[in-house]
């Protein structure tokens, strides 16, 4: 004890230390439901002897009251790191799954409308005209079906092209958004060493740098290494992107295949997050369809033209292409050859002949490359759909952990309150006998009546 | 899982996500019964839309073999009964050949009258061989004339088959060969007829002798064309009966692959309302309380 009004400072640094954990309470509480907040700690530590005593200087006294520590924001690095880590692969996924699912939706099978329907009514149509080879009806209904071919390729290659042209605006938004979070991230990372010099709370700042940094990795799967300084320097794919208080620049180039660059640094393939979902189904998923229904249409106007070729149309000539192809872009430009139901050529032999009707109508086999190609593409779907199930469990648990640590509890806060409001008002209790015990020393010590 | 520390907002995000998933779980049911389909789109189960796909195929080739064979029967129909009315009249010309053939018993005016039939049932015949189906000569092969044999006799149509596809390799002919059944040009049943006409006129007993043997020899063609046609009918009445059988266990088997189960998805349904129902109410219970409804 160094003296009677020495107590009084230690009932004040009680007042002092009480009123910082009933702010510290109400921020929390404040906070519960902010997104990236994390919740504060008021750290108490007692005051006492020197740190140092010497022979000369003896510390006599039995504690000086009490002093904030730190106020300490209760977040995991580690778990930080996970959730950023997890939170990436969903959204790579689940974009993945938004963009297929829609793809598999346009593509309508199996169904009465889809291209597996329109090569069966072909197939069906050429039998009828099998039955009357010369009538008008029955080549109309054949150009017609087979027009209703041609259409149902051109529908799927149209809506595919339409989801490429869609998702290249879509990943160079993206582009944008992980370009403003970088520059916005540097001068966090900035403004947190100054403060740091400073000794100015950052927790609010390193929340919000936090927050970034879980949006770049949803972004783009970035990774983020924290520095021994505690600047945070992100990473895309191993090129950097953030280093310090300086932002690279990501940019993509238009057109397919999407090529990734941050800084004039060429980002190698396998990108995470949001952008990399958008860059591999636009660099693999859907060309690789689109490939394949251009080889089914270019190999069903290969089969029905050499077959069509073999027969005789009802003027007596022989058969021209039934189809025309652009090989530039085969399902897309797949058409019917001619309007004229004459040059149908139905005939193997005789005027009113139907052979090479029939041969047509077996002559080509893309209805089971067709299927194949839907079914491998619904099991990529699926496949797809169940692995972001599986991850999102796994981002919520991760998230939990990190809520866990990181989240208000309200009940705590509560407590905490109340425990400060108490010990507050026994801190003022304190002054209250202080300034009796001083009064009866000061005013009635030694007076005599 | 090991919870350490449980807040608030993790109690309401859980709750969201269960909430959430069980409508998802709700929502993927009542597609189901709204569409009357398990099997909307190829993720639902891609080992399935191969099936549908396949049985697809099938189906729409096995409702054109009882199309075609439908077709098949009528063309067979008209050659059969060309062909009976033909073999009746062959058969009249040839009792009278015989009787023409009973020498001194006919006078020369009997003689002039069973030519003059003979004549008649020629025309008749030739008539019966240019029956047409659809427009088309059913004993002329695949020629674009409207008659299978020319006045005089000649045929006119030519060598082609009319086939239809009855099953993915079978193919059965539905017309006649108008040569195997009437005999070549100049030893036809035609100018057999003719023949016999004239030499009926002439009295001439050799020529109607011959002409017996030669119309003997074209009943004979005719009955094989009949046989035929009767073997070929059996055939595409037998293949329409099975692929009428195959469509409906082909419709059967896609239902059992695309079609919902209406009983199984109303009970899931059900069960899916209940644990949302509990969801919700487990939202409930546990977002509504804190430590501030009992202090003071």
């Amino acid at each position: 004890m160094t003296g009677t009004f020495g107590s009084l400072n230690t009932a004040l640094s009680a007042l002092r230390y009480q009123q910082v954990a009933l702010d510290v309470a109400n921020n929390n509480i404040a906070n519960v439901n902010t997104a990236g907040y994390v919740r504060r700690r008021a750290e108490a530590a007692s005051v006492g002897a020197t740190g140092q005593p010497t022979m000369w200087s003896q510390y006599d006294g039995h504690g000086d009251g009490v002093r904030v520590a730190s106020v300490d924001r209760l977040a995991d690095p580690l778990l930080d790191a996970r959730s950023r880590r997890e939170n990436g692969t969903l959204s790579y996924l689940s974009t993945q799954q938004t963009i297929l699912n829609r793809v598999e939706t346009s593509i309508g099978e199996p169904g009465d409308n889809g291209l597996s329907a329109a090569l069966q009514e072909l197939g069906a149509a050429f039998q009828d005209l099998v039955g009357d080879p010369a009538g008008a009806a029955a080549r109309k209904t054949v150009l017609a079906k087979a027009d209703a071919v041609t259409s149902a390729f051109k529908t799927q290659s149209d809506s595919i092209a339409g989801e490429i042209a869609d998702q290249q605006s879509h990943a160079s938004t993206v582009v944008q958004e992980v370009n403003d979070a970088a520059t916005e991230l540097a001068r966090l990372n900035k403004t947190i060493k100054v403060a740091q010099v400073n000794n100015t709370d950052v927790g609010t700042l390193s929340d919000q740098r936090d927050l970034l940094a879980l949006s770049l990795a949803k972004l783009t799967g970035a990774e983020v290494s924290v520095q021994p300084d505690g600047q945070f320097n992100v990473a895309v794919n191993g090129v950097a992107l953030v280093t310090g208080d300086t932002a690279a620049t990501m940019t993509a180039t238009s057109g397919t295949p999407v090529a990734l660059s941050v800084g004039g640094t060429a980002v190698p393939a396998g990108v995470g997050g949001e952008l990399g979902g958008v860059v591999d189904v636009l660099n693999t998923t859907l060309p690789a369809y689109k490939k394949s229904l251009d080889d089914i249409a270019t190999k069903f106007a290969a089969q029905m033209n050499a077959q069509h070729r073999a027969g005789t149309d009802l003027n007596g000539n022989p058969g021209q292409d039934l189809f025309t192809i652009d090989p530039a872009d085969p399902a897309g430009s797949l058409a019917v050859a001619f309007t004229n139901t004459d040059l149908l050529a139905a005939s193997a032999g005789g005027a009113k002949d139907g052979g090479n009707a029939d041969a047509l109508s077996r002559a080509t086999t893309v209805g089971s490359d067709y299927a194949a190609l839907v079914t491998s593409f619904g099991s990529a779907v699926a496949s797809v759909n169940r692995q972001t199930t599986n991850q999102q469990t796994l981002t919520n648990q991760v998230d939990d952990e990190r809520e866990q640590m990181a989240g208000v509890n309200l009940d705590e806060e509560t407590v905490n309150m109340v425990a400060a409001q108490h010990a507050y008002e026994a801190a003022s209790k304190m002054l209250t006998v202080m300034d009796s015990i001083l009064d009866t020393l000061i005013n009635r010590t030694g007076v005599t009546h | 899982m090991a919870i350490t520390r449980v807040t608030q907002r993790m109690l309401s995000q859980r709750s969201l996500s269960a909430v959430q998933g069980g409508l998802n779980r709700m929502a993927k049911v009542q597609e189901q019964l709204e569409t009357g389909k398990k099997l909307n789109r190829p993720s639902d189960s891609p080992a399935d839309t191969n099936t549908a796909l396949r049985v697809r195929t099938s189906l729409a080739a096995q409702k054109q073999y009882v199309r075609n064979a439908q077709d098949g029967t009528a063309w067979l129909g008209t050659v059969d009964s060309a062909l009976s009315g033909i073999v009746d009249q062959t058969t009249r010309a040839r009792t009278l050949a015989l009787q023409g053939a009973n020498t001194g018993a006919m006078s020369q005016t009997a003689l002039d009258a069973l030519a003059t039939e003979v004549s008649q049932i020629r025309e008749s015949v030739l008539q019966q061989a240019n029956t047409q189906y659809l427009g088309r000569p059913v004993f002329g092969g695949t020629t674009a004339q409207e008659i299978a044999f020319n006045p005089d006799g000649t045929y006119a149509g030519d060598n082609g088959e009319v086939t239809r596809r009855i099953g993915s390799d079978v193919t059965v002919r539905v017309d006649a060969d108008g040569i195997d059944t009437f005999g070549p040009d100049g030893d036809n049943l035609f100018s057999h007829l003719a023949d016999l006409a004239t030499a009926l006129h002439n009295g001439d007993q050799a020529a109607i002798s011959t002409g017996i043997d030669a119309l003997g020899g074209d009943l004979t063609k005719l009955s094989a064309a009949q046989a035929g046609e009767g073997a070929s009918y059996n055939r595409i009445t037998h293949a329409s009966d099975l692929a009428s059988q195959s469509v409906l266990q082909l419709k059967s088997s896609l239902s059992d692959v695309e079609d919902v189960d209406l009983a199984a998805a109303t009970v899931d349904l059900q069960t899916q309302q209940v644990a949302y129902q509990a969801a919700l109410a487990a939202t409930g219970r546990t977002v509504q309380p804190s430590l501030l409804d009992f202090l003071r």
